[in-house]
């Protein structure tokens, strides 16, 4: 079983998950976590509401396979948290993305808490863009996950290739934060997986979108690299993925 | 076409680096005929005699191998002296790593470093790692290669990952920067390098933290093939025998 679960699709034009569900097919892959592209940047103009709608409808089409990721503009205040609320009563999301630094948003605005603790109460994991500072070190998602126990939270990039380790220290100290193998080099993704529990270690490709399969490509590759076992391997590239977004076992409706 | 990786890193006994000889029994199972070697974090940051002697004494064993990258920490008093001294003892390319020497090339840390070389006539190649966050951005490194335009800079990483927009707005400014593509990824790297001009990318593999092996499989299987002698070898020789 093969998750990936830190994937972008972008939704501006009109089109079912038909295309997606051939590249995943391509490389084997059973399931994917879908974030957007376009909400990350989303204006008065284009709302975030529209978005996410349309990333839910997008996903609700092959349920069995793909999970949607919504996102909110915690600046946004008391409406964020309303389609946060919205989103998690249509009950088809896999949780919220946010990605502190296209954001342009401060994990400290005053809507974070609410939000953390809204997932927490519909056991929603919110996964965070992470490496990046001022406002997405992956420090500061453990600094999160010290206040709000009850949330998981997901590191997207696990440190990239500059905070790996501040990554590693965030997972080994918070045992709701797991850790995606997504963005770093071999040499660190194998020092996470030596170092954290990894029935909390994820894979994902960071794909763009369509024409960026050669992420997939190749951080598939990079996983082949790890010197793990294969109980090991199969818990990041499937199994925990499984587990946190309740992916029914091997088949998934393919 | 001879195929030369343009940044590996080696360690001393007793560091986490692989020795030069590991990597070349490496290079020699991936028919990489040379590759630019440079010292350990720990040895940018303040060990660079160690750093340095390793690199040049491997370089001295394998002449025909190992093309080796000399470093000196900005902050040192003697910075210059010692750069001066480890180029003319062999080094080809002076290295910088701003984010474990812990400044902005954008300031002029560095800058009596390389006013000291070009008055000695010294004019190596200068590398700068760069995508650490405020220290080593591409932009920075801009504002360096405007004040040193008769040295070639090599924007190591070609700002990986955050970075790599800019890398390609800063060739477009600079024309004595080039890029070279450890950890950039082979794709994004191959598409910043069709913007920027093949004629200014190295291919260099980031050996040990990526793979070697890997690393040159992707590249060769992405790279148009019309610029591979180019980019995995042609490049990188032709600005350390003084052209650009």
């Amino acid at each position: 079983m093969i998750v990936d679960a830190h994937l972008h699709w972008p939704m501006a034009k009109p089109e079912g998950p038909e295309r997606l569900l051939a590249v995943l097919d391509r490389y084997g892959i059973d399931a994917a976590i879908v974030c957007g592209v376009e909400v990350l940047f989303a204006s008065k103009s284009a709302p975030v509401r529209q978005w996410n709608d349309r990333l839910m409808e997008f996903c609700g089409r092959c349920p069995s396979r793909l999970a949607p990721l919504v996102t909110v503009h915690l600046s946004d205040g008391q409406a964020a948290l309303e389609e946060a609320k919205r989103c998690a009563e249509a009950g088809c999301i896999g949780g919220f993305k946010l990605h502190p630094w296209l954001q342009g948003e401060s994990l400290c605005l005053p809507a974070t808490a609410e939000l953390c603790e809204l997932a927490a109460a519909r056991n929603l994991p919110i996964m965070l863009h992470d490496g990046t500072p001022p406002y997405a070190l992956s420090s500061q998602v453990g600094l999160l996950a010290a206040e709000h126990p009850a949330t998981t939270f997901i590191l997207g990039h696990s440190g990239l290739l500059h905070y790996w380790r501040e990554a590693i220290e965030v997972g080994r100290r918070f045992t709701n934060v797991y850790l995606t193998l997504c963005g770093g080099h071999p040499w660190g993704l194998g020092r996470i997986c030596e170092s954290v529990p990894a029935e909390r270690i994820l894979w994902g490709s960071d794909c763009l979108g369509p024409g960026g399969e050669e992420h997939i490509h190749y951080r598939m590759g990079l996983l082949r690299l790890l010197k793990v076992d294969e109980t090991t391997l199969a818990a990041i590239m499937g199994d925990n993925a499984c587990r946190v977004w309740k992916i029914p076992p091997q088949g998934a409706g393919r | 076409m001879e195929r030369v990786d343009g940044y590996c890193t080696v360690g001393r006994e007793g560091e986490e680096e692989p020795s030069p000889e590991s990597l070349l029994e490496q290079m020699d199972r991936t028919g990489v005929a040379r590759a630019v070697i440079a010292p350990s974090e720990a040895c940018f940051a303040w060990a660079n005699e160690a750093g340095n002697e390793l690199v040049l004494s491997a370089a001295r064993r394998q002449p025909d191998r190992f093309i080796p990258a000399v470093t000196v920490n900005p902050w040192r008093p003697d910075a210059a002296a010692l750069a001066a001294e480890y180029l003319r003892c062999g080094g080809a390319i002076l290295a910088f790593h701003p984010g474990v020497q812990g400044f902005a090339p954008s300031e002029g840390r560095a800058d009596a470093i390389l006013e000291a070389l070009l008055a000695r006539n010294l004019k190596p190649p200068v590398y700068f790692h760069t995508g650490h966050h405020s220290h080593g951005a591409p932009a920075q490194v801009l504002l360096l290669a405007r004040r040193f335009p008769q040295l070639v800079i090599i924007m190591g990483h070609t700002g990986a990952t955050d970075y790599g927009d800019d890398a390609v707005r800063v060739c477009r400014q600079a024309s004595n920067v080039y890029v070279e593509s450890s950890f950039a990824r082979s794709s994004a790297f191959v598409a910043r390098a069709a913007q920027i001009g093949f004629d200014r990318a190295i291919m260099g593999s980031g050996f040990p933290c990526n793979d070697l092996a890997f690393e040159w499989a992707e590249m060769e299987r992405l790279l148009p093939a019309r610029h591979r002698a180019a980019v995995l070898g042609g490049n990188l020789m032709r600005l350390l025998e003084g052209g650009t």
